[in-house]
Parts: structure tokens; sequence; C-alpha cells
């Protein structure tokens, strides 16, 4: 197994690419994702414009799945984390922060789906001037938070949650 | 066995670098983005002829805006759009800017704009001098077809004939102004004709200048001297339009909204006239 590096530097690292995944997440929800142009008309669209057409265009389950993935989640995971972190000085519930960790990690893997969906879209709907999807500013934003959010869940490791660490430094070499 | 000696570094882990990037190329994306978005502004038309949110705005052939959205004003007797220009096509938004609807034209003597069957309508700016503006009102017509400038005459005329608005008037074929709005006369008699003439080529118009229609053929067979056909140009001859010529004494220089007979066609001396008129 690897020798992990002492908890608090391994706290700063998650941190720090915790915070840069917070800021990325700001533009990723404000700017729009993607441009889709019918017959010459141009409309940009952020996630929540997305979710607000599909509601309005009578389909409300794909709208809440879409909520559910591309909104809520993204957010969910980087609070989850910020609190894993903030409390593993001092844990006293080591094991539910353990869950809540790995179930964090493992959403990771499909956090890319909306990313996937503006490339796919980009590639396949090139008709000229009839239809044309172009990636927007925010995709880039949503992509980089993902990114982010997951290498901060990796450099921590959830085996310092289940060590009694009174300040958090100069542990494993006293 | 020796301890490993702890060293603390001054200085905080170049990982901080990380969100402290991202918190400066974010906040300029942002403020790329939304601060110095586009600029709102409205176009007042008498008539949206179709325009929808998402139609683009266009300055020589390429998108700078497009229409947010329509607005029906109070009274029910305008349109107002609400479009946002580009930012680089900021300097479109000034005073003397002109907006209009471009629509497919067809007609016989050509087609134009045809590809606004397929991508659909827009609106065509024409940037202009002056201040910086943020309220403009449509032209109903492109500004070929209607310059607001130059000199108004009215013509009479029995008929109207093909004569609409946005034809041509020539002089020796060559184009100095437009028809704009027709109407009855008061008695009911004649029908008069605005003419507009590109201020350039106003000082071609005298007191005593013949203005006649010069659309469609003039044929005319004589026993002896057989067939005569007469026609401007073909365009003319297709579309319709007027032709003036001044005779060789000119008169003094026409003033607005002056009177002159609308001639069926022209008097066989009309075309060789050619005063010499300091037109510049």
């Amino acid at each position: 197994m690897a020798i992990n590096p002492p908890p608090r530097q391994q706290r700063a690292l998650a941190w720090s690419l915790l915070i840069a995944a917070m800021v990325w997440l700001v533009p990723a929800n404000v700017l729009p994702i993607m441009a889709v142009t019918e017959t010459g008309r141009g409309k940009a669209s952020t996630i929540a414009d997305g979710i607000w057409q599909l509601f309005e265009a009578g389909m409300p389950g794909i709208a809440i799945i879409v909520f559910v993935a591309s909104l809520l989640v993204p957010l969910f995971k980087v609070l989850v984390l910020a609190v894993i972190y903030w409390r593993a000085p001092r844990e006293n519930n080591p094991l539910t922060s353990t869950r809540a960790y790995r179930l964090v990690y493992w959403i990771g893997r499909w956090s890319m789906l909306d990313v996937f969906v503006v490339a796919l879209l980009a590639a396949v709907v090139e008709f000229g001037n009839l239809a044309r999807v172009e990636p927007g500013p925010g995709i880039i934003a949503f992509a980089l938070a993902v990114v982010l959010t997951m290498l901060s869940a990796h450099a921590f490791s959830p085996q310092q949650l289940w060590i009694q660490d009174p300040d958090g430094a100069d542990h494993g070499h006293a | 066995m020796d301890t490993p000696e702890v060293k603390h570094s001054r200085w905080p882990s170049p990982i901080w670098l990380v969100p402290l990037l991202s918190l400066l190329v974010a906040g300029w994306l942002l403020y790329d983005q939304l601060l110095q978005r586009d600029v709102q502004i409205e176009i007042t038309f008498e008539n949206g002829s179709g325009i929808k949110p998402g139609v683009d705005l266009r300055y020589r052939g390429v998108p700078v805006g497009s229409v947010d959205e329509i607005v029906l004003s109070d009274d029910l007797k305008h349109v107002t759009v609400h479009a946002s220009l580009n930012r680089d096509a900021e300097k479109l938004a000034r005073e003397k800017s002109r907006f209009w609807i471009v629509e497919p034209e067809l007609g016989i003597a050509g087609a134009r704009n045809l590809d606004t069957l397929v991508s659909g309508k827009y609106i065509a700016v024409e940037p202009g001098g002056g201040e910086s503006k943020k309220e403009f009102d449509g032209l109903e017509t492109p500004p070929e077809q209607q310059p607001n400038l130059g000199l108004k005459i009215t013509l009479v005329a029995d008929h109207l004939g093909s004569l609409k608005k946005g034809r041509k008037i020539y002089y020796r074929d060559l184009q100095v102004g437009t028809i704009g709005e027709s109407e009855l006369s008061e008695g009911g008699r004649f029908v008069e004709i605005q003419a507009i003439i590109e201020p350039k080529y106003a000082k071609l118009v005298r007191s005593n200048t013949r203005f006649w229609n010069s659309s469609g053929l003039t044929v005319d067979i004589g026993l002896f001297k057989g067939a005569e056909v007469q026609a401007s140009s073909l365009e003319n001859l297709l579309r319709g339009g007027i032709s003036f010529a001044t005779p060789p004494e000119p008169g003094p220089l026409a003033k607005a909204g002056e009177r002159f007979d609308l001639y069926k066609q022209p008097e066989d001396d009309w075309r060789e006239w050619a005063p010499i008129m300091k037109w510049k």
C-alpha cells in the first residue's frame, strides 16, 4: 500500500482542489453550456435554461433527472466533501463519514455525463444552416469543476478519519 | 534509527495556486461573458412581419446580434423588438443607424434575399453616425428603397401603372432616385406619386423638367416606316420606372414639393435633350 502523506498536507491538497472546484461551479451554472442553432436562429442555454426548457416541453421526468444529475449532484458532492474535510481532524463518527466519502467517490465517475452529452451533440448535430450545436464556455467550467472535485476526493484518504488526531499535525512520527 | 527531520516551509504549499488561479480565470470568464455582455437595444417597427425571438441581427451579411423578445406597444400600433447586439458590434447602435427587416423578394425582374426563405427573416443594420443610442425606429423597407433625404417632388399622373413604391427614377438610364408613396389626388382625378431624387442629383431637376413613365414598350407601327420599338432598359421594362429630361435651356432649380406632370411617354425630342448642368 502506498504511503500517504501526513493528514494535514493531504487535507491542504484536498481543500485547495475542492475550493477550485467550488469556484468553477459558479461559471458552470451561470454561463451557457451550449448554443443550439436551428434554421439560422441561435440560442445559448445554461444548465438551468435547459432544465426549464425540458419542463416547458412537457418532459418533467427528464427535467428532474437533468436537474438532479447536473445541478444537484455536483453541488451535493462539493458540500459533502467540504463537511468531511472539515470534520476530519476531530472525527467522532468515522463510519458515516467514510460511507459518505465512498458515495461521493463512486458518483464521481458518472459526473462527466453532461460533458459527454454536449460533446456528442456538438459532433453529431452539424447540419450547416439547419441545425448546429456549439459548446459554450459553461461546459468547460463544468468539466473543470467535476475533474477538480474528483481529484480532491482522490487526494483525501478516508483512513485518516479513523485516526485520533488532536490537531492534525505531526502525526505518525511521535 | 534516526527520526526523519521535519521541515516546515514558511510558504503555503504551491497547491494553493490552483484555487487562486481558478478564481482569477473563472472571475475573468464571468466578467467577460456577463458584465461585458451584449448591448441591449430596442427597435420599433410598425409591423413585425414574422420576426421571432432568436432571429439574427445582421450587418454586411454577418450575424451581429439576435432578437430576445417582441412586445406589442400599449396602443397596439407598434411592435417593439428587444434585441441584443454583440459587444464587438456595439458601434452599430448609433443615433443615425438604421434597422429594417429583410424578407425574400420575388419578382419578374429578379429575386433577392432568397436565403431568408430557408434561414428565415432577419433584421439588417446599417450603421450611422452620432451618439450611441439604445432605442430606434425601424424602417419598413430597406433604406435603398426609401431614402429619406433628397429632393421630394410630386408627380401627377392619370394612372399609377406599375409605378409602385421602391421603383426607380432614371436620368439617361442612370438611377438617380426612388418612387415613394402614391395616393389619389383630392378630387380623385389623378394619382399623386411621391418621387425622391438623391441629394447629389437634385440639381438635375429644374422647373421645366419633363417626367415620363418609362416602363413598358412603345411600339410604333407605320405603313411606310415599319415597326419601331422603344424601351429604356430591360429592368425598367420589367419593373417599371420613371425617366426625366431637362430642356436645353434649363430653368431654375426645382423646389421641394414642386408638382410635375407625369407623361405616358416621352416626346421624340426629349430623349435628345442634353443641357449642360453642373450637378455636383
